[in-house]
């Protein structure tokens, strides 16, 4: 038993390093990826000016429950950046596995494969948490919502996040093994997803159909509970419907994820698949 | 040292993913070292290398320590013991002034070597090697070579694919002849080319080599067999192999005249002893080249 936790920790070790490395050579997308929220929201306060007009920001908080414009449009860009990232940074580094010819190199390790590509939760984790940190603790200090109790909540409620987006991202890998080439499939997921989890605005407004679709996207949930958390100042309570449901959801995407892409490493090792590409 | 030689698409590389664990089969039963490659393959990647390509197969933005140290511990090697494994084996390849530069800086001679030295990391009992030489240049093949030699010298078995008969007789012990997914020959290199003992070969390098050139020959002479190797398409430049039963001498005047009637250019011609390319013909009545173009 404690051989095999050793080796199961060697190999997130492994993966955790690898990535890391590939992430931090090229340092220039943390700019990228802290500076985008900050243009979304610039874009889309224009936006709202050139709509509402002097009263944009009246109409904002009857609409929202907060004069907090600024954060809380940072918040839903920084989440769907994340959201961005993890479904299609697995696919993307599966494909690109695939072209460098490393990705059938770990079915020749005695390391379980499943386990492997999960363990990239950990570093791409890392990215988001670095990515939600740079981006929003200014914003914080700003608007005076700073507090470290509010800070780790968050992460807490990010992490949990991440599980069930991974969970969306093995089966866009399974995609990715069994296609080659599914992003034109991956960007129609991605943009309803968009659409339906209210990064950019209250899900209320959306149609009653689509409300009722958005209740089951993970991103959903984790935007509601981060910006309860940082833009209304309220501290996360496990009795939250939101947060449980955020588990449950947590828990069925990541097995359905993980049992997708199972069933399609299976057919490729029976197709000859897995070399192709 | 075990060889498994025939013209590409003869279903070497799938028998060797089918031992290796890469895929899996629709029927029939393997093992590789004691194990069943479908109901123990966690076992059978524990104790095998396998190097697939000779040049791809590594992240090109880390450097080449830093992707043994990778494989390494997906294979379940501790840190101490990885590290010390790393360095003995980029001195055997050669590649330990390079070692910590980026694998894009690396040539394909040194990509070779790193993908052989990340096969070897494990330890492993029986090495699989497929075309392991194929694109290199000659000192590069010879030091691959070198390394493979050493691997089976210290007790370890290698199964190596490739389409170099040169290469299979001058390494393997055994050698089994695929073609078209059966297995066509086996034996030693010796116990191969005896079933071509006695033979001779005609090998002749020409220009303006028209289809049916074989069947002319075959009316005039006498042949064991004949084969016919598109070497340039634009100025139909090929290599034909005759085989003799007996001295090919004799019937080198009457071949002289059918290439010549022929309008074929002459530019190289030589006797040679067969080689396992000549056993491959006999067994399939083609050439590897004619077989990989069919």
């Amino acid at each position: 038993m404690k051989k095999k936790i050793v080796n199961f920790l060697l190999g997130v070790y492994a993966v955790y390093v690898k990535e890391m490395k590939l992430w931090l050579r090229y340092p220039t997308w943390i700019l990228t990826f802290i500076a985008m929220p900050y243009m979304v929201t610039g874009l889309f306060s224009g936006i709202g000016y050139v709509i509402g007009g002097a009263n944009a920001i009246k109409n904002f908080m009857e609409n929202t429950g907060t004069s907090e414009f600024f954060l809380f449009s940072l918040v839903g860009s920084s989440l769907f950046m994340i959201s961005t990232i993890i479904m299609e940074d697995v696919g993307s580094s599966i494909r690109s596995e695939q072209l460098r010819g490393t990705f059938e190199l770990h079915y020749l390790t005695p390391m379980s494969t499943a386990l492997i590509w999960t363990a990239h939760i950990l570093p791409h984790g890392t990215i988001s948490l670095i990515t939600i940190a740079g981006t929003l603790i200014p914003a914080l200090v700003f608007s005076e919502n700073l507090s470290l109790l509010g800070i780790v909540e968050t992460f807490f409620i990010l992490i949990l996040a991440l599980i069930p987006l991974f969970g969306i991202s093995l089966v866009i890998a399974a995609l990715t093994v069994r296609f080659k080439e599914p992003w034109a499939v991956v960007q129609v997921i991605r943009a309803f997803i968009s659409v339906a989890s209210g990064f950019f605005y209250p899900i209320y407004v959306l149609p009653r159909w689509l409300q009722l679709f958005s209740l089951i996207l993970p991103t959903t949930q984790a935007v509601e509970l981060i910006r309860s958390i940082l833009v209304y100042t309220r501290h996360l309570t496990l009795t939250d419907y939101r947060f449980s449901l955020l588990l449950i959801l947590s828990l069925i995407y990541f097995i359905v994820g993980f049992r997708v892409f199972g069933r399609w490493e299976d057919y490729a090792r029976k197709k000859g698949e897995l070399s192709k590409y | 040292m075990f060889g498994f030689l025939g013209p590409n698409g003869a279903g070497k590389t799938t028998t060797v993913k089918l031992l290796t664990t890469l895929l899996l089969p629709d029927e029939g039963e393997a093992w590789v070292n004691g194990y069943h490659v479908v109901k123990d393959a966690k076992k059978v990647r524990e104790t095998i290398g396998v190097s697939l390509y000779s040049d791809r197969g590594f992240y090109w933005k880390l450097t080449g320590r830093e992707n043994l140290r990778y494989y390494a511990y997906l294979h379940h090697i501790l840190p101490r013991e990885a590290e010390k494994r790393i360095e003995k084996l980029l001195k055997l390849v050669e590649l330990k002034k390079d070692a910590d530069r980026l694998v894009e800086e690396y040539s394909t001679g040194m990509k070779s070597r790193l993908n052989i030295a990340r096969a070897l990391i494990n330890q492993p009992e029986t090495l699989f090697l497929d075309e392991p030489t194929i694109g290199l240049d000659p000192a590069s093949a010879r030091r691959i070579k070198e390394i493979i030699r050493k691997f089976a010298d210290d007790g370890g078995t290698v199964f190596l694919t490739t389409h170099n008969m040169e290469e299979a007789d001058q390494l393997c012990d055994r050698i089994a002849i695929i073609n078209r997914g059966r297995i066509v020959a086996l034996g030693t290199p010796g116990e191969l080319k005896e079933m071509v003992q006695g033979k001779q070969v005609l090998e002749v390098e020409a220009v303006g080599v028209k289809n049916g050139l074989v069947d002319v020959l075959q009316k005039k002479i006498n042949l064991s067999y004949a084969s016919v190797t598109i070497v340039d398409p634009s100025s139909f430049k090929a290599r034909i192999r005759i085989g003799f039963d007996g001295r090919g001498e004799s019937a080198l005047p009457t071949i002289l005249e059918v290439l010549v009637r022929e309008r074929v250019k002459i530019q190289h011609i030589r006797l040679l002893e067969p080689s396992l390319e000549d056993v491959f013909i006999t067994l399939t009545g083609k050439s590897f080249d004619e077989e990989e173009n069919r």
